[in-house]
């Protein structure tokens, strides 16, 4: 699956995405959540720590609860939002 | 106001020019772009022989920031999501305001100073809901569309900016 990093994220990640295999963050026999990718992600970006506390998150291209046990599949691709600063 | 009531005199019913309460990408135009945007094809765009009002936001880049000198703004876009937040704030638009047709337009990349960063464009057949809902387009962009903007001053420092809070329940609707 893959992941994408914007501004101050993408600053943080030193890149703007990754592509994540989802058997590399889930617990054996547990079906991978966003949850444990966006564990999964500070521990491969440690900068990334402070960004995801104040972003928003996109689960293809919808906003999408942190904190949400929603499963992911193969073909998702999650956003790290920092805050919006368009117009 | 009723919605078969016109601003200073009735239309016997039926006679009220169409507004469309669904968006639909024949009359509700959005573009991202790294080219120069233009008011006047914005306003082509909305422009329309029923309407009795074309109203426009444009935002452009201020020269200074707290008393510090602005040198540009570097903007970066989330496209397709951008595009799906941009078919729901609009659809919400058209559920609270009569509306002909409307443009959202933004810039991404490099925006100098006195530039347009933003267009937003609306038509209607009065003047309150096509003001009202240029107003409640624009703070709905701010608040969500996955759009950032670097402020690159001349001291040679770089911040990316964050929008103020937006409260988006202060838009009521024109027509109920």
């Amino acid at each position: 699956m893959k992941v994408l990093y914007f501004a101050s994220a993408r600053d943080a990640a030193g890149q703007g995405e990754d592509t994540i295999n989802l058997s590399s963050f889930s617990a054996k026999g547990q079906h991978p959540t966003l949850d444990d990718l966006l564990g999964h992600v500070q521990t491969i970006h440690d900068r990334l720590r402070p960004i995801i506390k104040t972003s928003l998150v996109s689960l293809n291209s919808e906003y999408v609860l942190k904190g949400s046990s929603v499963k992911l599949n193969d073909s998702d691709e999650v956003a790290i939002i920092p805050q919006v600063s368009g117009g | 106001m009723d919605k078969n009531a016109c601003c200073n005199h009735q239309h016997p019913p039926g006679e009220l020019p169409k507004h469309h309460e669904n968006v639909d990408e024949s009359h509700d135009h959005f573009l991202i772009s790294s080219e120069p945007l233009s008011l006047d094809r914005a306003c082509a765009l909305v422009r329309d022989d029923a309407a009795g009002a074309i109203s426009t936001f444009e935002g452009t880049t201020r020269s200074t920031f707290n008393g510090k000198g602005v040198v540009r703004l570097e903007y970066e876009a989330y496209e397709p999501m951008a595009k799906k937040e941009w078919l729901k704030i609009t659809q919400e638009a058209r559920s609270k305001y009569l509306l002909l047709s409307t443009v959202m337009h933004h810039r991404i990349g490099e925006v100098a100073v006195g530039q347009t960063s933003v267009i937003v464009a609306a038509s209607s057949a009065h003047r309150a809901d096509a003001i009202n809902a240029v107003h409640f387009l624009i703070d709905s962009l701010k608040a969500r569309l996955p759009i950032w903007k670097k402020e690159l001053l001349d001291d040679g420092t770089d911040t990316w900016k964050q929008n103020e809070p937006v409260d988006l329940d202060a838009h009521r609707s024109t027509t109920n």
